[in-house]
Order: structure tokens, then sequence, then C-alpha cells
């Protein structure tokens, strides 16, 4: 099938690193679907933008009834869409936990289960999910973020084995620091010594090396690699 | 149309994806005494997984709302409503009764 047969959703792609999927996807001729709360000013004859949120459960099967409507088919699946909280365990506010676990947590889950419902049809797909190297560092400071971002790395083992038989393949990247919004707040010093200086390439990820792994993962031949999360730096 | 002719027809269409995943003499009939789930039931719970989902975008596709027929009232209702064809369009009705008050179908 030629590349501009493809369909492709791409959650969070505003901005960072989803916006660098969405674009990427976009020029290679892929229909490739977006969405984050507030609209994109990305422009491009192959991508169509919604301005939702993840965790809610009639816009994503609207946006999914659209896809359906207008291909039939979905290729490939990346929750990208993702926010961190940097704060103690003993100053975090139970609404801030439950905010990182909607979109983190549920927003993958609801995606994923929309996404394999078209998928199954052509018996053949693709999810990948986002984790963060925060997980195996056990990053103090980001208990709620870590927890949402566990509970990813657990819900890709699970549903890898449900949606193979549907021909599907569910994995995780886990990257490291990328300069993005997500990381301009925490002060360089922090994140060095926090972060950087506990990885075996103490430096950050580039947009392009996490793009790889999601081509890897989507590749023909990635078919039977599945339930796996896929960790930057060496950690 | 009514609602429910059409909810009948929805549910034959999922019922033909499931047969394309069977062997030829396994194919489900298209009736609505056809047993679906349970001790006389013709699906394994994978195969009611799937008659399920093609259900359910059927029904969203159709009325436009999104429904979910797989929740904890289906589970605890005493008589399975997913034991038999009329029994799933009978609940289907009824779950998209509670989100379409009023309206016919394809409104
Ligand atoms: N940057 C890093 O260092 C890093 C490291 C490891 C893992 N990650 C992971 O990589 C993913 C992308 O992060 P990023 O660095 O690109 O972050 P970012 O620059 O902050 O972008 C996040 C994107 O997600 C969207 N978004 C956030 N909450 C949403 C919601 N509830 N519903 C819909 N869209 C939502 C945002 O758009 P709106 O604000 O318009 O909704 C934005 O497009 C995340 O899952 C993150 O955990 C990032």
């Amino acid at each position: 099938m030629s590349e501009h047969d493809r369909v492709i959703v791409i959650t969070g792609s505003r901005k960072g690193i989803g916006r660098h999927l969405a674009e990427t996807f976009a020029r290679r001729g892929w229909h490739t679907y977006g969405c984050s709360r507030q609209p994109s000013d990305l422009d491009d004859e192959h991508y169509t933008h919604a301005c939702l949120d993840v965790a809610d459960e009639p816009a994503v099967t609207q946006l999914f009834r659209t896809v359906r409507a207008r291909h039939g088919r979905l290729d490939a699946l990346v929750n990208n869409a993702g926010i961190a909280s940097m704060n103690l365990a003993m100053t975090t506010p139970v609404a801030t936990l439950e905010r990182v676990l909607r979109t983190n947590v549920v927003g993958t889950f609801l995606f994923s289960r929309e996404a394999v419902k078209l998928m199954r049809r052509q018996r053949h797909g693709r999810i990948v999910n986002f984790s963060t190297i925060a997980v195996p560092l056990k990053l103090e400071g980001e208990s709620a973020y870590v927890a949402s971002k566990a509970a990813v790395e657990a819900m890709t083992s699970v549903l890898a084995k449900e949606y193979a038989a549907y021909g599907v393949t569910v994995n995780t990247i886990g990257p490291p620091p990328i300069d993005t919004d997500l990381v301009r707040g925490i002060p360089p010093q922090n994140l060095a010594e926090r972060v950087l200086d506990r990885l075996a390439f103490p430096r950050f990820g580039e947009l392009a090396e996490i793009t790889h792994a999601v081509d890897f993962f989507l590749s023909e031949r990635a078919g039977m690699m599945t339930g796996q999360t896929l960790y930057y730096g060496g950690v | 149309m009514t609602r429910e002719t059409v909810i009948l027809r929805l549910i034959y269409e999922a019922i033909d994806v499931v047969n394309e995943g069977l062997p030829p003499g396994a194919t489900l009939e298209k009736a609505p005494e056809l047993a679906l789930f349970g001790a006389e039931g013709r699906l394994d719970s994978l195969g009611l997984v799937e008659l399920l989902a093609e259900t359910e975008l059927r029904l969203q596709d159709e009325f436009s709302v999104s429904v979910s027929l797989v929740d904890d009232k289906a589970l605890s209702q005493r008589n399975s409503p997913f034991r038999s064809v009329a029994s799933l369009a009978n609940y289907a009705a009824e779950v998209l009764g509670s989100e379409l008050p009023g309206r016919g179908a394809g409104e």
C-alpha cells in the first residue's frame, strides 16, 4: 500500500513531539489526524485537527467516526498527548493527580480502544504509547507523572496480548528529556543533576530520534514486536 | 423504519463481519432467536466481544451517539442481554433510548 492510502491518528499534536510527528507523517502523505485541547496552526493538505480532550469519550468517538466515514481504515495510532506535574507527593493536590491520570492513562486507554475497533477490520495495526525514562529512574518529585506512565506501560503489555488476535501491535516509547514546553519550566541545573547525569548518554534527545523509534514500531517487519517499552539513554 | 428494525439490521451487519472469521460450517444465522452467549450460545467470549464492538460502531455511525453496550449494568443483569440476538437488540434499544430520548432512527 502506498503512503498516500495510510491513515494515522496522533494525539497531542499541537506542539512538542506530537507536532513534529504530525508534520512528518503529513509530509510523507499519510492521512494524518491530530488533536489537542487548543487549535493547531499546522497547515498541510493531509492534516486534520480535532480540538478535544483525550479523555472526553464522546469527542473521541466522534473523531473515530470521522476517520471511519472518510477512510474506513486506520493504520497507526500514536498516543503522544501527555502532561507532567513536578511536585513532591506531600504537596500534590488530588486534583493534579486526577488530571495527570485522566490525560495520560484514560486518554491512552480510550484512543486505543476506539482504534483497535477499526484496525481489527483490516487485521493489521500499530499502536505506539508514550512513557518516559522517569519511570525506570523512579524520579522523585514526579510521583503522579511516573505513576501514570507506569500505568501506560502496564496497559501496553496487556493490550498487546488482547490485540494480537487482530494483528495489532502495542508498544511504548520512553524518551529522555526533549526540548519541549514539558521540560522548559525545569531549572537546567535541576534537570542535569536529577536526570541527565543518570543517563549513559547524558544529553537531551532529538525529535528525529523519537520519530525513528515510532517508524520502527510502525514498520512492516516489526509485526512480532509487541508489548515492549523502549527506553532511551541507557537507563 | 422503526428504531428496532434499524438496530436489528445493524446487528445482522455485525454478524456478517463476525462470520468472515468463522469456518463455513460454524457461521451464525441472522435470526432474532439465535443464541449468542451462555449455555446454548454460539459465540465464545472473544467472538462476543467482536460482535459487540462491531454493533457498537454501527450504532454510533447510525445514530451519531457514543454508546457502550458492555458496562456494569449489562454484566450484572440476571438475564444476560447477550444471550440472543433479540435480547441484544432490546438491550441496544434501551441503551440508545437513554442516550436519545424521543428521537427516531436516523434523525
Ligand atoms: N519532552 C520530554 O522531555 C518528554 C520526556 C519523556 C516523555 N515525554 C512524553 O512525550 C509526550 C509529548 O510530550 P511533549 O514534550 O511534546 O509535551 P508538550 O510540548 O507539553 O505537548 C503536549 C501536547 O499534548 C497536548 N495535550 C495535553 N493534554 C491534553 C489533553 N488532555 N487532551 C488533548 N491534548 C492534550 C498539548 O496540546 P493542548 O495543550 O492544546 O491540549 C500538546 O500538543 C508526553 O506523553 C510526554 O509525557 C516527553
